[in-house]
Order: C-alpha cells, then structure tokens, then sequence
C-alpha cells in the first residue's frame, strides 16, 4: 500500500510537471502577449517601449528561461504575481476558489442524492415503467447541454418569475440563504450530467449485485427487501458510483468554467477566463496547476476511499 | 425623442474583451473650443439643489484589472479613473479645455506654457502636491522605458521646468494646438513623486488629488470609491461613495437595476437598454457618443488597394440597416466625424458615397477590371458582438454588389499585434475618445514617422493638411482645413464609419446631476447627488 | 456488422430504435440542408429582424432577420460535421498510438502513456479552449481542438484491448509461426479490437457536439456568420428577455442529436460489448 501510495504521488507530480510546460508553451504560442493588452490598439509608441514593456514581463528573455524561473518559484511556493493586478496569484486563486467549490460540491451532493435512489429504484424494478423512465430521464440529464439549461432556467426564474438573486457575491457564513439563493441553480445545472451518470451507474451495478450469489442466498434466507437492498446491495453497488464520482470531477472541472460564465459567477472559471483574455500568464499557468494538481488529487483519494470500502482490492 | 440627447458609447462586447485596451485611441484635444452643446440644451440637469451624502452602486459589463495611472489603456479604466486622478487641464463638457489642477495657465509664446498651480491640493496620502509631482508625473508617461501608451500624445513637449514650488513652464517642439488637450490626456494623471519604489505599486492602489479615493479594488470585479474629504474644491463631491459592480450579463444587470440591487447602470447593449426604458421608476439617458463602428481598408493589400474599389466597397453598404441591426437603431449615422464631435463633424449630406447605390458599386467594379465574385477579406475581433453584428450585414451587402466576403475571426491579442505592425488586413474596428480632430486623423492617416498610417493609405495631401491642421491655431481656419480632411475622406473612403452608438444609461430617479460627457468619461459623477 | 443484426437489435432495442431515427435523420437534414431550408442561412433582412415563430419564420428570425429554422437546418451540417471530423481523427490517431503502445510495451507505452496522462490531466472543455486560443477561433481550430481532447481516451481504449488480445493464444500462435509484428497488429488484433472502438466512437461523437457547442457559446469556436448551433445561442443569449426562440430552438436540437447519439451507443454496447455496459 505504501509503496502504491509513493508511486501514485510521484506519478501525479511528473503529470503536473508535464502539465505546466504544455500550459506554459501553450500561453506562449497564443499570438498577441500582454503588452500589446496593455498598449490598447493605436497606442502610438515606438519600439524602444514596447521592448522596455517586454523586458518588465520578463518576455525577452527565451521560454525555458522563463519557464524555469517560474518553476523556481513554484518550488519555493510563489506562483508569482498577477501581470495585471500584481496581486499575488494564490491570493487570487484562493480568493476565487470557495465560489468554484461551493458549486462543485453542492452540484456533487445533489447528482449523487438524485443519482443513486434512482438508480436503486430502477434496478430493483428493472423492467418496471419507473426503470424504462428512470434510464430515459438519466439519457436526457446527459443530453442537455449545461449552458443551455442554464439559460433556459434564467430565462425561467429571473426573466419570468422574476426572481433575482443578489448580484454580488455572498458567501455561506456571510448569509446562508443569499448565498443558496445565488448559487443553486448554477449548481442544479453543473450536477445535471453527473446526476444522470451516477443513477446510469447505480443501476448497473445494482443489477449486477442483485444478481450475485450472496444476495440470491440472503433473500432465500428470508431476510427483509429492504434489508438486503441497504445491507448487502448497495453497499457493494456503491463502490463503482464512488468512482465514477471522482472521475466526474474533471466534467465538473470544465463545466466549473462554463456555468460561471453563464451564471455570472465570481470563481476560478471566471478568473482563468479573464486571464487567457487578458494575456496574464501567471495567472493563467497557476489556476490550470491547481486545477489540475486538486483533480488528480481528488481521483487518487477515490482510489484510496476505493480500497478502504472494498477489502478486495489491494493496490501492491 | 423621448431621452434627454446627451452623449457617450454603446458597444456592446463581451466583458472579458473589454478589459484589453481596445478603444485606446488618444484622448485629448484642441485648445480650440468645440462648441459642444446642443445636448446641454435639452439636457440641462436643473433637479434642484446638490445635497451631500449617501452611495450609489454603479453597474456595468466590465471592470478594469489594473487601476495603473499611467499604463493601462482599457476604456472601461480610462472612463473611472478621473475620479481619483487630475491632471493640470481637464477638457469640460463642451470640450473646452479648463483648469484642474493648474489654476490658470499663461501662453508665453506658442511653444511656452505656464502652468500656475492650485494651493494646498493634497493626495489621498495627505501629501501636498507641487511642481515637482506635476514634472515627475508627465515625465513618467513621456519615458520609453515607463511603457505607457500615451507617450505618443506628449512628443511636442521639449522640456518640463519647474519654475518655483508652483508654478510648471512646458516648452514645445512647435506650436501645437491640441497641447492643452492633450495634457488632459486619458493616459496622464498626477501622482505623488515619491509614491512608487518598483513602479508596480498603483496596480491595485491609487493615490491621486480626484475627488474620490480608492477604499477597494478587486481586479474585473469590484472598484470602491469613497469620498475623499480633503478634496480641493470643498463642498464636492456630493457623493459619499460609489461601488462599481461588474455584472458581465446584461440580463442581470436589467434584473438588477429593477430589484434596486444597483442605482445606475451603463448598457452596452441597447437592447437591453429599450427594454427598461418605458419604465417610469428609471431614469434613462441616451447620449451620442464620440465612438463609432467603421470599417478600415487595407491601402496596400488588393483588391482594397485600389481607390474605385474602395469607393464601391461604401456605396455597398447600408448604413441604415447596419445601425438599426448591429446598434439597435439607439445612435447616428456619421459622414466621417460623429455629430457628437458637432463644431467639426461635416453632415451627411455634405459628403459624397455616403448612400447605398448598387449599380454604381457595380459600375466601379467594372472599372477596375474586376468581374464578380470579387475576393474580399475582412477581419474581425472575437467577442465584440457590435462588430460581429456589423460585418455580417456587411458581408451580405457586400455579396449583393459582386463581393465574396471571407470574414475571418482573430483573437484581439492577434488583432493588436497587426494593427500596431501595420499588418491589418481590411478590418472591422471602434474608435472613440476623441476630443479634436487632430486625434483623429493625425497618428491614424499620418504616413510615418510623424504619424502611424496604419490602413497604408499613404495619401500626400493628407499628410499636408494634417500638418497645417496641427499647427494652425485659429479655430475656424483649422475648420476650414478639417472640412477638406473629411471630404477626401469621403470621397476615397479609406475608412467607412458606420454608426455612432449613443451612449445609454438607466438610473434610479432618486439619482440627479448625471451628466453624460462625449467619450464616456465619467466626470458627470463629481456632480451626482442622491435626492433626499 | 451487417444491416440485418442492426435491424434485430431495432426491434429489440426501442431506445436504440428511436436513437437511430434521430441520427439518420438529422443526416438526411445535414445532407439536404439546401433543399429543406426555406431561406439562405446567412441572408440578413432589415425588415424582420426578432420575428416570433410564424408560418413565414417557423422558428422565429434573428436580429439580422434571419429565419432561424434555416440556420439551424445549416447548423445541422456544420455541428455534426464538425462531430464527426474531429472523433474520426482523434479515433485514428488514438487507435494508431494505442496499438503501438499495447503491442510493444516497455518504452513505447511509457513515453506514449505518460504522454496522454498529461493531456487527460486537464478537463476537456478547458483542454479545448486553450488550443482554440493558440489557433485562433473557426472552424478548424474546433476540430483541431476536439480531437486532441479525444485522443487520449482512443488512446486508452485501444492499449487497453490490444493488451487484452495479446494475452489469447491465437496472437501467440501468430507469432509462433514467425508473422510480423505489423502482421499480427493489423491482422489479427486490429480486427477483434473494434467493438470497444465503435462504442467508444458512439459516446464520443455525443460529448464532441457538446464540447463544440460550448466552445461556440463562450464565443471562441465557430464564428457567425457560420451557423453552428453553439454560434445561434451564442448569438442568442444577448436577447434573451425579448426573443427566446433564438436560444430554445439550437439547444434543442443539441439535445435531439446528442439524446439520439446516447440512445444509439447505449444500444451498441448492450449488443457489442457488454462487459462494457453502465
């Protein structure tokens, strides 16, 4: 285990090393930097600014250059400070990501609340009406696309009931209801897919556990429904929906990005969108890090929850 | 029409893209005085007596990411930042050139300027401010190695000499008649001498002689303004404080502005803007705009290197549909200046091509030895729904006269770098902040190295006009010139502006003493009150 | 995979049924777009612009006036094809490395592996954003962009069963009785690979016009006036309070498409692999 454990986490840091220099070449290939953002359009200036401009950003120097004086600070935990703002990236970041994580937690917790007695209910009636409407509304839940049902529910509550949240942020412990007020339909809308995997999911896994041996013999012995459903079943039902859990973060990750924009929301999609935009570099090579570094983070803890649910499977 | 007419901006872009600095185009103009009032006319705020006190939260699309004085070139910084920063000379609403900072100033000679500054004029930092900030700040836009954008605005100045702890002498180059304007420049700004270390520190703070101080500023998201108490000229502002609130949806800002999240909204898009503007519980003005939509042709690149072509690419267009489609018919038509800039601004019906006529177009076509479809590409900048919507009735006019347009979609990173380099294929474009004509035309159709030239249209008779404009002091002689400009213009339409967008804002009613100023600026805050 | 096994699982599949309507459906539109469009997709009209659905307008127009149904009609074209084209070059690519990575192993796998991990590591919408930035938005540029996020998964897909085939006896055999290397991948393993393959194809295509679609939402995919269904709504969200048809109408052919697509690979996987099922 510890050895898997040490593998794992070397394997993580050699994919975020990989990561930050696609990220980092990635910027750099995009044509126009910040200093042309910055001049504006007809800004009548000669070469000798627009090098003193370069020279600031450290943008004469050649990319490895830059790269590895990035990754120097990165190493001493500075991801360097925002090109624009000059604030602190992870300040930045840090300021932006309880918004980002608020929504994709809340957006977890109903997919899987929806998601799993879904999907039980439609493996212990497979065959029923609720299965065939079950596996057609989880189909759906995958079909729409999150900016659309976004617009359609705006369209719905603040354009015809028109009921409207505050517009400026509000976080949990300012006020719990502004704050739930703000963020439950981006939430409704960024849960909606995963919602609909989990119950797909769900009911597979069901049916296959269902089917087993033990629980066969459990309801021979005469033990209640129920009991086996919550006792048996859904336990070991449950240990492929964890996965599937995690590996929704990365839709979730990307979808973070789109609902933000849809629903205005001040968080870590909005920021990185901002900074592609705006040419911010260090903004841009930090919010992709952490996102990315929190993502294979969350997957490698689902593969620990995985085998401490599962006695079976041992990683060696 | 139902509005006040007052001035300002209507373009509708996605947020993000606001923040690049895509209307830089210089501000600052003529010592000469455009009579700019025809809006004040029927504008005239007379909602009583200014009462102190109380805050408002300002909606908009896009907030700024950086609040640098003397950097940054985003308009939707320019636009707030005279309310923290001064300079000597303001341009006032009828485009006068007033004193600000400089009490009164003195032409020795048309190349010597003395400025006599104000007397106990503190920054926010409580330090008084002298000559040596004045010389300091002017000197850091004027720099290469500072990087600004402005420098360009300031090349005329020889040298800045203090003459006692009061009083500044600017000496010029040559006599240049937009010297005043100029020094009100949207770039300048002055700032203590001894505030910055790195040059990095007024990113994110601001310490300036405005009338109100920066208490918070949260990069594209929040600017707080609170009033600041030791401001020059006691009594103002009325204001308390204002909250600058991006909301990138306009939708919300609408939702927003009705729930009275918001006390005054400024519209990019006029659609939203006739949404509210029946509703009794608003305010709503719409003001014409010094901004306008055009197209820019590429003077070098074929098929626009050909002046029958050119003509035959503006006699194409509807005008008319463009305004009512791409600007929600919320703004005016222009020859080549907008009327907001009205002492200069030739109408329509003085300029020729300025009305669709197909079979003309036709005719040049032919002219030129060119059979339909006719190759034609024009570039656009992702994300300015104004311009997209422009070139797509543009395209389809453009198809109807024998042209096959190719729009092609550039990153504004892409678009800037071109621009700069003189590279730009014919291309969609903004332009706007203009307060003289000089700033018009002079960096833009100038061949270098006096001016930028960047459309190539190398024109010899421009550049001649251009030159006695610049230094010709009598207003009405440089009219004389500037009406020449304007109908070789039009006759060889190197540049065909479209549409002047209006500038729209909704307020609460409680709101009174707004007034719109012509680029957009907000300047009309200093004089806002809320009723009691 | 003859025609009559699809027919028995038509019958037996009515999801899978009614997915295959949709699909050959929107085909069809996509192929006779001109002739089923009432209106040019790209011809603006002054004198109805943000027209309501009528019997002139079915759908609705737009704020160029133009008729909304026509565009999407149009759109059917350009956001299926824009589907297909990257999923058939992502599949290729992906299956070529994958085949390379699963049979030869050792060094291969490892720098190929570590290769596609990097690229995996990043969500796919943003993945795809970034390199629509690089390349500047269009159409191509989404394509481009869309099979490099697909790549990775045909990658895996591809290793994992040719790791899988490696292990039966008859490629032993092969082998054993002195085939080449390309022989045998192209011969023998290829060949029993393409169950996965097809299905994972299936998902693929229904998530690549969900991608395409928001990358032309946020504005940096295809650009107007292509109409790509992402384009309309794109186009779409700025009047959403006066004409809704603009935005309802797109999506919900998104929808349509990818719901046919889901019900399609759902019913592929049931029949070719169902080990695989979910």
């Amino acid at each position: 285990m510890r050895t898997y454990i040490l593998r794992r986490l070397l394997a993580m840091v050699a994919t975020l090393l990989g990561v930050s220099v696609i990220v980092f070449v990635m910027m750099r290939l995009i044509p126009g930097t910040v200093v042309e953002q910055l001049l504006g359009q007809s800004a009548l200036v000669g070469e000798d600014t627009i090098r003193s401009l370069r020279q600031f950003f450290g943008l004469d120097r050649p990319w490895y250059v830059q790269y590895v004086d990035w990754l120097g600070g990165l190493l001493r935990g500075d991801f360097g400070n925002s090109w624009r703002s000059n604030r602190p990236v992870l300040a930045l970041i840090f300021s932006r990501l309880p918004v980002s994580a608020e929504l994709a937690v809340l957006a977890i917790a109903w997919s899987l609340l929806i998601g799993v007695p879904m999907g039980v209910l439609a493996a212990l009636r497979r065959g029923s009406t609720s299965d065939s409407v079950v596996r057609f509304a989880s189909t759906l839940g995958l079909s729409v696309p999150a900016f659309w049902q976004g617009t359609l529910l705006i369209l719905l509550f603040s354009i015809y009931l028109q009921w409207m949240p505050s517009i400026q942020w509000v976080s949990i412990r300012e006020n719990l209801w502004a704050n739930l007020s703000i963020i439950a339909l981006p939430a409704l809308t960024l849960g909606t897919a995963t919602a609909a995997m989990i119950s797909r999911m769900t009911r597979s896994t069901m049916l296959d556990v269902l089917g087993r041996e033990y629980v066969r013999t459990a309801r021979a012995k005469g033990v209640q429904d129920r009991r086996v459903v919550s006792h048996h079943a859904l336990r070991n039902a449950l240990i492929p929906v964890v996965t599937v859990a995690g590996v929704q973060m990365g839709y979730i990750l990307g979808g973070i990005v789109v609902v933000e924009d849809v629903f205005s929301l001040p968080g870590i999609g909005r920021l990185l969108l901002d900074a592609i935009f705006q040419r911010d570099y260090p903004v841009v090579q930090g919010t992709i890090l952490v996102g990315a570094g929190l993502f294979m983070g969350l997957n490698f803890v689902v593969d620990l929850l995985y085998a401490v649910i599962d006695p079976r499977i041992q990683y060696g | 029409m139902d509005e006040p007419e007052q001035d300002v901006h209507g373009m509708k872009r996605r947020e993000f893209l606001k923040t690049a600095g895509a209307a830089g185009l210089g501000l600052a103009a003529g010592r000469v005085l455009s009579p700019y009032r025809w809006w004040t006319a029927s504008a005239a705020p007379a909602q009583g007596t200014p009462r102190r006190g109380g805050k408002i939260t300002f909606g908009s699309a896009a907030l700024p990411a950086s609040i640098e004085p003397h950097l940054e070139g985003a308009d939707i910084y320019q636009r707030r930042k005279f309310l923290f920063y001064e300079n000597l000379v303001w341009v006032d609403f009828d485009l006068v050139p007033r004193p600000q900072l400089a009490e009164r100033w003195e032409e020795r000679s048309p190349t010597e300027y003395v400025f006599f500054l104000r007397r106990g004029v503190k920054f926010h930092n409580g330090k008084e401010m002298d000559a040596e900030d004045v010389k300091f700040s002017y000197e850091r836009v004027m720099d290469p190695r500072t990087g600004s954008g402005g420098r360009g605005d300031l090349v005329m100045i020889k040298s800045i000499d203090i003459l006692d702890r009061y009083t500044v002498r600017f000496v010029l180059q040559e006599p240049t008649a937009t010297f005043l304007v100029n020094v009100a420049g949207k770039y300048n700004g002055v700032i203590p001498k001894d505030v910055l270390r790195t040059g990095r520190e007024l990113q994110q703070a601001a310490v300036g002689t405005g009338p109100f101080q920066v208490r918070s500023f949260e990069p594209n998201r929040q600017l707080v303004l609170e009033r600041f108490a030791d401001y020059w000229d006691r009594g103002k502002p009325y204001l308390d404080g204002i909250t600058f609130q991006a909301i990138p949806d306009e939708t919300s800002l609408v939702a927003a502005l009705r729930s009275g999240q918001i006390d005054i909204v400024q519209f990019e898009s006029g659609v939203n803007f006739k949404l509210v503007r029946h509703l009794v519980s608003l305010n709503n003005i719409q003001a014409p705009a010094i901004r306008w939509v055009v197209l820019d042709l590429a003077g070098d690149q074929p098929p626009t290197n050909n002046p029958d072509v050119r003509r035959a690419i503006a006699l194409s267009i509807d005008r008319e549909a463009i305004l009512r489609i791409a600007g929600d018919g919320l703004g005016k038509r222009l020859g080549v200046l907008p009327p907001a800039m009205a002492f200069w601004a030739m109408p329509i019906d003085r300029l020729p091509n300025q009305n669709r006529d197909l079979a003309r177009a036709r005719e040049l076509l032919q002219r030129a030895n060119l059979r339909p479809p006719v190759p034609l590409t024009i570039r656009n900048i992702v994300g300015f729904p104004s311009l997209i919507a422009s070139v797509q009735v543009i395209a389809d006019n453009l198809k109807e006269a024998g042209f096959d347009v190719r729009v092609e979609t550039v990153d504004i990173g892409v678009w800037i770098r071109d621009w700069i380099a003189r590279q730009s294929p014919s291309t969609m474009n903004e332009w706007g902040g203009f307060v003289d004509p000089d700033q018009t035309f002079y960096r833009h159709y100038h061949t270098p190295p006096q001016g930028v030239d960047f459309r190539r249209w190398n024109n010899r008779e421009i550049d001649r006009l251009l030159d006695e404009g610049r230094t010709t002091l009598d207003r009405n002689r440089r009219k004389a010139i500037y009406d020449r400009v304007q109908t070789i213009m039009a006759e060889d339409p190197i540049s065909i502006p479209l549409y002047a967008p209006n500038s729209l804002y909704s307020m609460n009613r409680k709101i009174k003493g707004f007034r719109p100023y012509p680029t957009g600026f907000m300047f009309g805050l200093r004089e806002t009150w809320i009723e009691g | 995979m003859a025609a009559r096994v699809w027919i028995t699982r038509l019958r037996r599949n009515p999801l899978f049924a009614v997915g295959t309507v949709i699909i050959v459906t929107f085909v069809m539109v996509g192929l006779f777009a001109p002739y089923i469009a009432p209106y040019p997709p790209i011809a603006v009209d002054a004198m109805s612009m943000f027209q309501g659905p009528s019997r002139a307008h079915v759908f609705g127009t737009d704020r160029f006036g133009r008729d909304l149904f026509s565009r999407v009609v149009y759109g059917v074209r350009v956001s299926l094809g824009i589907a297909g084209l990257s999923i058939g070059v992502a599949s290729v690519i992906g299956a070529l490395l994958g085949l390379v990575a699963g049979y030869f192993e050792r060094a291969a796998d490892q720098v190929l592996g570590r290769l596609m991990d990097v690229f995996f590591a990043f969500p796919s919408v943003l993945l795809a954003l970034g390199i629509s930035a690089v390349l500047g938005a269009g159409v191509s540029t989404v394509v481009i962009a869309i099979a490099v996020v697909y790549t990775p998964l045909f990658f895996r897909v591809m290793r994992a069963s040719v790791l899988g085939e490696k292990q039966l006896t008859y490629v032993e055999a092969a082998a054993s009785i002195g085939a080449g290397s390309w022989k045998i991948m192209t011969r023998h393993i290829l060949p029993n690979t393409l169950s996965p393959m097809i299905v994972q194809m299936a998902v693929s295509l229904s998530y690549a016009i969900l991608i395409e679609s928001a990358l032309s939402y946020l504005g940096v995919g295809v650009q107007p006036p292509t109409p790509s269904w992402g384009t309309i709504l794109n186009e779409g969200k700025e009047f959403l309070p006066i004409s809704p048809w603009i935005s309802l109408f797109p999506g919900l052919f998104i929808m349509l498409s990818v719901l046919g697509l889901n019900f399609v690979s759902d019913g592929l996987r049931d029949y070719l692999d169902p080990r695989l099922r979910i």
